[in-house]
């Protein structure tokens, strides 16, 4: 092979990175921060060692935990793209010691084939699209490189390996699959006593973060999980292998389960290579490695299983379909694979990955809308910055979006303080999308804590009637006004930015009530409206009688 | 009589030899089963009788012929029949223990069998990582589970027993088949396809019209049965079953199939059916029996492997033909049967293969994991079954308080009680029963200190067998001493009842509820009361002194009047 021939896979190799790059910054720039990325962003304060060492949903986090704080600290939090543009460099680097590892085993070509297949992974979409993967890509990319440096077989090598799985382990504990895969290597190459040192220092460190902080997070294992974790372990296997092919991405006139396929496939893939295996009889031993990793890998998550924590998520594809490649090289290790095996190859790839881009736009475009709302709401909050409580948490309720309890108004007002906003300045919000003023309209609601207070009918001043029955809107005067209800109740809500609608619904006054509703003033000089749906009458008074 | 001693001491000094003869495979084998056995007896001892077995219990009484013979839905239960009435007999059936413990028998001595079967086969390894799932099988809890299906288990392990007899290939081994054969059929119709696997065994061999009395004896019996009785009974067959049996035998064949290598347990997170593993398992399962034959050669196959096929066939095909709603290929009651044809295919395929010891080993290992699998689904029903038999204790021991009220055709129902008795339960039959037999249900004292769920079950009878309701009444009833005003603002109110109550709505509007012994809840549910309704409540007398207490939730203000406090 010629010098440049040998060195265009390695050009094509930079290519597909760059372009995988460029795409997933286009496309993350444009999305919002997701659930877990509030965590790191509002709820580790400081550099103390429990904000850096306390665990984010049972995974030690401190190097994640502070690559968060560098960035937030130096670019702020009033645009994503920094945090994607880091996420998304950790993951085309994970794709690129793939790259080097598997070209050790199958070669160039079939090395830059699975590489690419990884770049373009559409279909593990929550990963690709969410900053906040960084947390697996880096360890990925760690614990590639560690098994790279382990391979050199030198003192130097296991050092590498050493700092590389604690790195990776600091990051997440998916850095365990590559220490079990190194301590597996190492058992059957009886080189335990010469070189544990290597799997030792990370797992005890690993161990000393357990005990210290670890240990006390919430965990969903159970006796049923692990009986039950084989049957999970070979879903996730099928989980993988579908969105390699390219055979987990959802159709739009009938559901996909990326187990139609995955099964079928595995079962077949595991006959294959056993009758492979059984033939050729020797195999080196990181093929059992790197079985212990996969293995490693689903049987983690399987005796922790839960609701958000099944076989089949995208999340999971990523670094299933990395090590299913990794097992693949092992096994076709010294193969000599001809031309059109690799044009075969690059056929499957170039179909697969046209099937997961077209997931990873799916999931992009489904997951636009809720940027907008998600703008709206914090846009919202930084209006009411001088009024609203401190404990207001933000919910599907109040702000149509699910945030499970990571956003709550004293946290979320600090930061952007701080770090600035990526929500809607008030100034945004009348020209945002309808979906977003709704949002903005409900958060402010809860902000300001709008609710309908009864007082007796001599505290409201000259009254006006409202035109009943029916749904009648009236402008409300700053500072609020009071409603007097006639001989039958009338529903009351209000909108501020929203046109379409009264989102906030403030409640039933019943037949001859009189109530307040009083609106403090906040950042925003816009009016709001109140609408009162009945079929009896209804008049609306100053807040407090003239003189 | 020096002889007889001798042969006393000999028993037992045989059975030590046969132990200290056994392979480790085999005393891990006998564990193992021991331990199931024990798993088993404790979960059951936490049920009582259920569904099929009230049938058993209540509509056949007495001794005639038609009593045996009559089937059951579309089975020829006489063995199992007569088991049950003998433990009835003997122990009544104020505990289902004696029923368990036959039940447990049963499995344990099938399982035996199955374990023999391959061992002869295929070593005592393997026969050990072939069983032991199916010693946990929680994919058929409902066999296992369940001392009705004493019949499934019995005609199972006798279908096994017939086949290992033939192995013999003498006279005594093939009149223990025909004996075994003909137990099995008057077991149950999963014997049937063990009487075809015998019929093409014996076929195969040259004496094949001399021995051909071990099939055509059963076989007779159960024809005479079938013309006496059995044609008239019940069956789902129809030209659409026939047409589309294809299908079912393939999902019945991949649903045993998963279910055997634990890959049918469904997890809380994630749904599952035994055919998502089980279909690409299956289509795996046939490349290896058509690659084996292929190598070894047709001839070179023992005539055993054709004869189990046809069983494992035979028994989809005739379960596929009489299919209905309860009766689908995934149902977990076929896959214990399915299963264990199963294991008895793969023995005859590796018959003489030689295996590497790394494979046995590898075998071992998922049969292990296959276990735990399948135990965890056991464990899981058996929590939930031993609900429903507090469930079913509380609710008849209502009934039986209610003896002196309640309409003989009463009938228990889910609605009524919150179990399914599958109609069968009705109150003349069922304290016929207990007057000859003694009952399961709670004691009055053992009532009041059940469970929640027992406890509700027992007020929903209550309330039905009483015959409980709310009745439009005069609004002047409801005024004057004895009468209290409640408001209700959207708490519940609980309001003490003797034997009778007046309610008038001011201006509520209520959902009405009573308990007796529940405590968390108002489980039996008495309607609505509207603004400016009066309602009258009537609670007869019965055979318990527990208070009632009546809930009305809603909005709004009631009068409640106690006229025996007013009178």
């Amino acid at each position: 092979m010629t010098p440049a021939r040998e060195r265009l896979p390695v050009a094509l190799l930079a290519l597909a990175a760059a372009c995988s790059t460029a795409l997933l910054v286009v496309l993350g720039a444009r999305l919002y921060f997701y659930i877990d990325d509030w965590d790191l962003l509002l709820h580790r304060p400081g550099w103390t060692a429990d904000a850096l060492l306390e665990p984010h949903q049972g995974h030690p986090s401190m190097a994640l935990v502070a690559a968060y704080k560098l960035l937030q600290s130096s670019f702020g939090m009033d645009s994503i793209t920094p945090f994607t543009i880091a996420a998304t460099l950790a993951f085309a680097a994970s794709a690129i010691v793939l790259f080097f590892w598997l070209r050790r085993r199958v070669g160039d070509w079939l090395a830059l084939a699975g590489a690419v297949s990884i770049l373009f992974l559409g279909s593990a979409y929550e990963d690709l699209l969410i900053p906040f993967q960084l947390g697996f890509f880096a360890p990925m990319a760690l614990g590639i490189g560690a098994l790279l440096a382990f391979e050199r077989e030198d003192r130097a090598g296991d050092a590498w390996a050493c700092a590389l799985l604690v790195a990776a382990l600091a990051f997440q504990s998916l850095g365990l699959i590559f220490v079990v895969a190194i301590a597996v290597v190492l058992a059957l190459q009886r080189r335990l006593r010469t070189r544990a040192w290597v799997v030792l220092v990370p797992a005890a460190l690993y161990a000393l973060w357990y005990v210290g902080w670890g240990r006390d997070d919430p965990s969903q294992l159970s006796f049923d999980n692990l009986a039950t974790a084989p049957g999970f372990i070979l879903d996730g296997f099928a989980n993988s292998v579908s969105a390699l092919l390219g055979l987990a991405t959802n159709r739009d006139e009938a559901p996909v389960s990326p187990f139609d396929w995955g099964r079928p496939l595995l079962v077949l893939a595991l006959v294959v290579a056993g009758i492979w295996v059984w033939r050729r009889r020797q195999f080196s031993v990181w093929l059992w490695g790197m079985v212990a990793a996969g293995v490693t890998f689903w049987f983690l998550i399987a005796i922790n299983a839960s609701e958000f924590r099944s076989a089949d998520l995208s999340r999971y594809r990523y670094v299933g379909a990395i090590v299913v490649l990794m097992i693949v090289a092992e096994l076709l290790r010294g193969v000599r694979v001809g031309t059109a095996g690799i044009v075969a190859t690059f056929a499957v790839v170039a179909i697969a990955t046209l099937s997961n881009l077209s997931a990873l736009h799916q999931d992009y475009a489904a997951r636009l809308p809720s940027t907008a709302v998600i703008a709206g709401g914090l846009g919202a909050l930084d209006i009411a910055r001088d009024v609203a409580d401190p404990a207001l948490v933000l919910d599907q309720d109040n702000s149509d979006f699910a945030y499970y309890g990571l956003i709550d108004a004293g946290s979320y007002l600090a930061a952007s303080a701080a770090y600035g906003s990526l929500g809607y300045s008030a100034d945004e919000l009348p020209a945002a999308p309808e979906r977003a003023r709704v949002a903005a309209d409900k958060v402010l609601g809860a902000a300001l804590g709008l609710r309908l207070q009864p007082i007796s009918a001599s505290a409201a001043g000259a009254c006006e009637p409202v035109a009943m029955p029916g749904p009648e809107s009236v402008p409300v005067p700053r500072g609020g006004t009071a409603i007097r209800v006639g001989e039958k109740p009338v529903r009351v809500s209000v909108r501020r930015y929203t046109e379409d609608e009264f989102p906030v619904e403030l409640g039933r006054l019943d037949a001859g009530q009189t109530a307040a509703l009083a609106i403090p003033g906040d950042g925003s000089s816009q009016d709001w409206w109140m609408q009162l749906d009945g079929q009896g009458s209804a008049q609306v008074c100053p807040l407090e009688p003239r003189a | 009589m020096e002889a007889s001693a001798q042969k006393r001491g000999a028993a037992p000094a045989g059975l030590i030899e046969r132990v200290r003869r056994a392979g480790p495979g085999t005393l891990l084998f006998v564990a193992a089963l021991l331990i199931a056995a024990a798993f088993l007896l404790d979960w059951l001892s936490q049920l009582t009788f259920w569904r099929d077995e009230w049938a058993f219990i209540l509509d056949r009484r007495g001794s005639s012929l038609d009593v045996y013979l009559q089937p059951f839905v579309e089975q020829l239960l006489a063995v199992p029949l007569a088991v049950y009435k003998l433990l009835i007999a003997a122990f009544g059936i104020e505990s289902p223990l004696p029923f368990q413990i036959a039940h447990t028998a049963a499995f344990v001595a099938t399982m035996a069998v199955v374990f023999v079967y391959v061992r002869r086969r295929v070593g005592e390894w393997l026969a050990l990582a072939a069983v032991l799932p199916m010693l946990f099988f929680g994919p058929s809890w409902d066999d296992i589970l369940f001392p009705f299906q004493i019949s499934l288990i019995a005609a199972l392990g006798c279908g096994v027993g017939a086949l290992l007899a033939l192995d013999r290939e003498d006279r005594r081994g093939d009149l223990i088949a025909m004996v075994l054969l003909t137990i099995g059929l008057f077991s149950q119709h999963v014997a049937i396809p063990f009487v075809a696997a015998a019929a093409l065994d014996i076929a195969f061999t040259r004496e094949r019209w001399r021995r051909a009395y071990v099939i055509v004896i059963p076989a007779a019996l159960w024809l005479l049965w079938y013309a006496g009785w059995g044609r008239e009974a019940q069956n789902f067959v129809s030209v659409h079953n026939f047409a589309t049996e294809i299908g079912y035998v393939g999902d019945g064949l991949a649903s045993s199939l998963s279910s055997l290598v634990g890959l049918a347990v469904p997890r809380d997170e994630m749904a599952l059916t035994p055919v998502d593993w089980g279909r690409p398992l299956l289509v795996i399962a046939i490349g290896f029996g058509i690659w084996r034959v292929a190598s070894a050669g047709v001839g070179a196959m023992p005539r055993r492997l054709w004869a189990v096929i046809a069983a494992q066939l035979s028994f989809w095909t005739l379960t596929g033909l009489n299919a209905a709603f309860f009766g689908q290929a995934t149902s977990g009651r076929y896959q214990l049967v399915g299963a264990v044809l199963w294991v008895m295919i793969a023995a005859e395929l590796l018959r003489g293969m030689r295996i590497a010891r790394g494979v046995v080993i590898a075998v071992l290992a998922v049969s292990a994991l296959s276990a735990l699998a399948n135990f965890a689904l056991l464990r899981q029903t058996a929590g939930g079954l031993a609900e429903i038999a507090e469930q079913q204790r509380g609710g008849l021991a209502a009934l039986e308080l209610t003896r002196d009220e309640v309409a003989s055709g009463f009938t228990l129902t889910e609605e009524n009680s919150g179990v399914d008795y599958l109609g069968i339960v009705d109150a003349a039959s069922w304290f016929s029963a207990i007057d000859a037999y003694g009952t399961p249900a709670y004691t009055p004292a053992e009532l009041a200190q059940a469970p929640e769920v027992a406890r509700q079950a027992a007020d929903r009878v209550f309330a039905a067998a009483l015959e409980i309701h709310t009745a439009p009444a005069d609004p002047a009833a409801a005024a004057g001493a004895g009468c209290a005003r409640i408001a209700l603002d959207d708490a519940p109110a609980a309001i003490p009842v003797g034997s009778e109550l007046i309610l008038r709505s001011v201006d509520a509007e209520a959902e009405l509820a009573l308990r007796r012994y529940a405590s968390a809840s108002f489980p039996a549910e008495l309607g609505a009361i509207k603004p400016g309704q009066t309602l009258a409540l009537t609670i007869p007398a019965d055979g318990s002194r527990q208070p009632w207490q009546l809930a009305a939730s809603g909005t709004g203000t009631l009068v409640a009047c106690d006229p025996e406090a007013a009178g």
